[in-house]
C-alpha cells in the first residue's frame, strides 16, 4: 500500500512548473526542494498509521491525477453566482493559480493588501513577510500532504493585513476547480499585525471538475492583540478528494475564530492545528461536517497552549447520513508552562442511518497542573422526546425529523459573522440532512 | 360551562397503558363533552401526566385495554401528528428545547400543516405575521420571541406562554394542559389562565392536568376527577378541589381503597 502511495506522490512530483517561473527566488526554490526531499523521502499516509486510521485514501493512490490546464476559461457568471456581497476584496484562485480576470478588488474601499505570489515578490516588505512566515506557522504539525502542497503550489493568496485596519473587511479567496482528474495545491497566507482585524472566507468550490485533488495549505499568523474570523467552507463536487491544512499561531491577547463548514468531497480530510504561542490569546473554534451518502469526511483539530492564560473553545457537530463515515479527532494540548489555561471541547454527532458509521476522538494531553479543561463527546440518534414534541404540533415523522437534523446542524452557523453565507449554507444543510 | 346534549369530545373507557412493561393506567374512564373543562388532580405518580401523552399519542406507552374515542372516532393507532391535526393538543409539562429552529418559522410550519390537512388555506409569512400578532398580545408576549430559537434559553413562565401561544394558532378541539402551572409565578399564571380562558369556547374542551389547585382558582373546572393507581377514584365539582386544598389527597385514598376491600 505504501508503494501505491510513493507512485502517487512521484507521479506528481514529475510537474516541475512551480519552480521554474520563480527560481530567480532562490529561497523559495530552496523551501520548495525541501519539501520535494521530504516527500521523496516519507510515503504518503496509509490506514496503518494512527493519524489516518479511519480515512482510507486507497482509491486516490490508485488514480491518476494530471497537472489543471491553465488556458482554461471559466464562465464569470459562475463566479459572480458564488461571490458574496460582504466581500471587498475576492481573490479567485482557477485550480490553485490567481485569475486576475476573475478577483475583484473593490480600490475605493480595500484597506488590506491582497496579492498573488508574482505580486508579492515584487514587494520588497511583502517578500520579507513571505520568507518569514511561509510553511514556517506554527512551526510543525505538516503532514505529508503539507509538504505535497508546499513542493508544488502554483500560487499564493498573500492577505496582509497592517496594524492600521481597526474596522473588519472581509474578504473572500475563492478556490475554484475546473478540472477533470486534476491536482491542484492552493496556498493562502494570512498575515494579521498587531491589532490587526480581517474577516476572511476560504471557499473550495467545483464548478465543473470532476474527481479532482484540492491539496490546500492555509497559513494564519496573528499578532498580538489581532482579531481573525475565518471561515472555511468545503463545498466541493461530490467526487472529489479534499485535503487541506490550516495552520495558525495566536500571539499575546489575539483573537482567533474558526468556523469550518464540510458539506462536500468524496473524500475530505482537513487538519486544524491552532496554536496559542503567547500569553493570553483566544481561540474559538466551530465546526460542522455532514456525512452525505458514501462521503468520508475527516477531521483532526489540535489546539495547542503553549503559555499561560490561554483560551480556547471548540465545538464541533457533524451528521453521519447514508453510508457516509465521520471522522472527528480532536486533540487540545496544554504544555507545562501553559498555566490558567482555560480551555473546552464539545463534540456532538447525530447518526442517521444504521449504514453510516461515526469515529470520535477527544484527545487531551495536559502537562500543566492548574488550568481548566472540559470536553465532552456525544454519538446518538434524534431524541424521541424532540420528535414526539414536534409531531403533537402537526409535523409528521419525516417533517419532524428534517426540522430537528437541520436544527443540530443549523446551530453552529447561528452566529456565523457573514450573512449572506448563512442562506448559502442552510441550502447545503437541508438538502444533505433529508431523511 | 356544561351544557345538555353537548357533542362528546373525548371519551375514554377502560384504558390501560404500559411502559417497558410497566402498566401505569389501569382502566381509567373519563368523558368531556364540548364547552367542558376537566380537572385531573392526583397524587405524584398517580398516572395523571400518563393520560395525557397517551391521548396525544406518545410511542414511548402502548395501550394493552380499552379505548380512547375523539368525537367518535378511535385514536389508538394513529400517529401523534395526526391525532393534533384532527384537532388535539397537548400542553407539555417540559416543553423541548430546539436550538437551531426558530419559533417564528416553526409556528408557521405546524400551523399551515395542520391547517393544510384541515383543508383550509396556508398563510405566507407576512400574512401569519398579522395573524399572530393578535395571539402575541393575549399573552404578553414580545415579537422578538418569535426570532428566538424554539424554547432555546427560555424561562419557565416564557415556555408556559409559548405553549398557550401554539395552542392559540393551532385551535385545538381538546387541549391537554400537563402541568402549565408548574414553574410560574402568579404573574405568569394569571396571564397563561387568561389565554386559556379566552380561547376556550362552546365548541371546544380542556383539560387540565395538574398537581396543585391553585391553578383552578384562575380557570374555573367544571368537572374534577382524582387519579390513582392509572384510575379515575373520584369524581366531582369545582368544590373537589377545595377539600383537597385543605385535606390533601389522603382521605380520598383511604376512602377508595376501603370501597374496594
Amino acid at each position: 500500500m505504501s508503494e501505491q502511495s510513493i507512485e502517487f506522490a512521484a507521479s506528481l512530483l514529475q510537474d516541475n512548473g512551480a519552480g521554474t517561473e520563480f527560481s530567480q527566488q532562490e529561497w523559495l526554490n530552496e523551501r520548495q526542494q525541501e519539501a520535494r526531499t521530504q516527500l521523496k523521502m516519507y510515503p504518503l499516509p496509509t490506514t496503518a498509521e494512527e493519524e489516518w486510521r479511519f480515512t482510507d485514501l486507497t482509491a486516490l493512490y490508485k488514480s491518476t491525477l494530471s497537472v489543471p490546464r491553465v488556458d482554461v476559461s471559466v464562465d464569470p457568471s459562475v463566479i459572480n453566482s458564488l461571490l458574496i456581497p460582504e466581500a471587498v476584496s475576492s481573490i479567485v484562485l482557477v485550480d490553485g493559480v490567481y485569475s486576475p480576470d476573475m478577483s475583484v478588488v473593490d480600490e475605493g474601499k480595500a484597506k488590506i493588501k491582497v496579492s498573488n505570489l508574482k505580486a508579492a515578490l515584487q514587494d520588497k516588505s511583502l517578500t520579507s513577510i513571505l520568507k518569514d512566515k511561509l510553511n514556517r506557522i506554527p512551526g510543525d504539525g505538516i503532514s505529508a500532504f503539507g509538504e505535497m502542497n508546499t513542493a508544488l503550489f502554483k500560487d499564493i493568496a498573500v492577505i496582509h493585513v497592517d496594524s492600521s485596519v481597526r474596522e473588519f473587511e472581509t474578504i473572500h479567496v475563492l478556490n475554484v476547480s475546473t478540472g477533470k482528474h486534476t491536482f491542484s495545491h492552493p496556498r493562502l497566507l494570512l498575515i494579521a499585525e498587531k491589532q490587526a482585524k480581517v474577516r476572511i472566507l476560504e471557499d473550495y468550490v467545483g464548478i465543473g471538475g470532476f474527481g479532482y485533488m484540492t491539496n490546500s495549505v492555509s497559513e494564519i499568523s496573528l499578532a498580538a492583540g489581532a482579531q481573525v474570523i475565518h471561515v472555511k467552507l468545503q463545498r466541493d463536487d461530490d467526487s472529489a478528494y479534499h485535503i487541506a491544512h490550516t495552520h495558525v499561531g495566536v500571539d499575546n491577547g489575539a483573537s482567533y475564530r474558526n468556523w469550518s463548514i464540510s458539506v462536500g468531497a468524496a473524500v475530505s480530510r482537513h487538519n486544524l492545528v491552532t496554536r496559542q504561542r503567547q500569553e493570553g490569546g483566544d481561540i474559538q473554534i466551530k465546526g460542522l461536517a455532514l456525512g452525505h451518502e458514501k462521503r468520508i469526511v475527516d477531521t483532526h483539530s489540535c489546539i495547542e497552549h503553549t503559555e499561560p492564560h490561554g483560551e480556547s473553545n471548540q465545538v464541533h457537530k457533524t451528521i453521519a447520513g447514508g453510508r457516509s463515515k465521520v471522522v472527528f479527532n480532536g486533540k487540545v494540548k496544554v504544555h507545562k508552562n501553559a498555566q490558567q489555561t482555560n480551555s473546552s471541547q464539545q463534540n456532538r454527532n447525530l447518526l442517521l442511518s444504521a449504514r453510516a458509521s461515526v469515529d470520535a476522538k477527544p484527545e487531551l494531553e495536559i502537562f500543566a497542573d492548574d488550568v481548566k479543561c472540559a470536553h465532552g463527546a456525544t454519538v446518538g440518534q434524534v431524541s424521541e422526546d424532540e420528535l414526539f414534541y414536534l409531531k403533537t404540533r402537526g409535523l409528521d415523522d419525516v417533517m419532524a425529523r428534517n426540522v430537528l437534523n437541520y436544527a443540530f446542524a443549523k446551530e453552529v452557523i447561528d452566529d456565523l459573522p457573514i450573512a449572506s453565507l448563512a442562506g448559502v449554507i442552510e441550502s447545503y444543510i437541508k438538502e444533505q440532512t433529508k431523511t | 360551562m356544561i351544557t345538555k346534549n353537548a357533542e362528546t369530545i373525548l371519551s375514554v373507557q377502560g384504558l390501560s397503558a404500559s411502559i417497558n412493561g410497566a402498566q401505569i393506567l389501569k382502566g381509567l374512564d373519563i368523558t368531556v363533552k364540548a364547552g367542558e373543562i376537566h380537572a385531573i388532580m392526583g397524587p405524584n405518580g398517580s398516572g395523571k401526566s400518563t393520560f395525557s401523552k397517551v391521548v396525544a399519542g406518545h410511542p414511548s406507552y402502548s395501550v394493552d385495554e380499552g379505548t380512547i374515542d375523539f368525537k367518535g372516532k378511535n385514536l389508538t393507532d394513529l400517529e401523534p401528528d395526526e391525532r393534533a391535526k384532527l384537532g388535539i393538543f397537548l400542553g407539555f409539562q417540559y416543553p423541548v428545547e430546539v436550538p437551531g429552529v426558530t419559533n417564528g418559522s416553526f409556528l408557521r410550519l405546524a400551523y399551515n400543516t395542520v391547517q393544510g390537512a384541515r383543508g383550509k388555506d396556508e398563510l405566507d409569512p407576512l400574512e401569519f405575521d398579522d395573524f399572530i400578532q393578535s395571539k402575541l398580545n393575549l399573552l404578553g408576549m414580545d415579537a422578538s420571541f418569535l426570532e428566538r430559537s424554539l424554547n432555546d434559553g427560555f424561562s419557565g413562565g416564557e415556555k408556559k406562554r409559548n405553549e398557550i401561544l401554539q395552542m392559540a394558532i393551532l385551535e385545538p378541539t381538546l387541549a391537554i394542559l400537563d402541568e402549565t402551572d408548574s414553574g410560574l409565578d402568579i404573574d405568569a399564571l394569571r396571564v397563561v389562565a387568561n389565554g386559556v380562558n379566552t380561547l376556550h369556547g362552546d365548541s371546544d374542551a380542556v383539560v387540565l392536568v395538574t398537581h396543585y389547585q391553585r391553578l383552578l382558582n384562575y380557570i374555573e373546572p367544571d368537572f374534577i376527577h382524582v387519579v390513582d393507581g392509572g384510575r379515575v377514584i373520584k369524581t366531582g365539582d369545582k368544590s373537589l378541589a377545595h377539600e383537597l386544598e385543605s385535606r390533601g389527597y389522603e382521605w380520598i385514598l383511604e376512602e377508595n381503597s376501603s370501597s374496594v376491600s
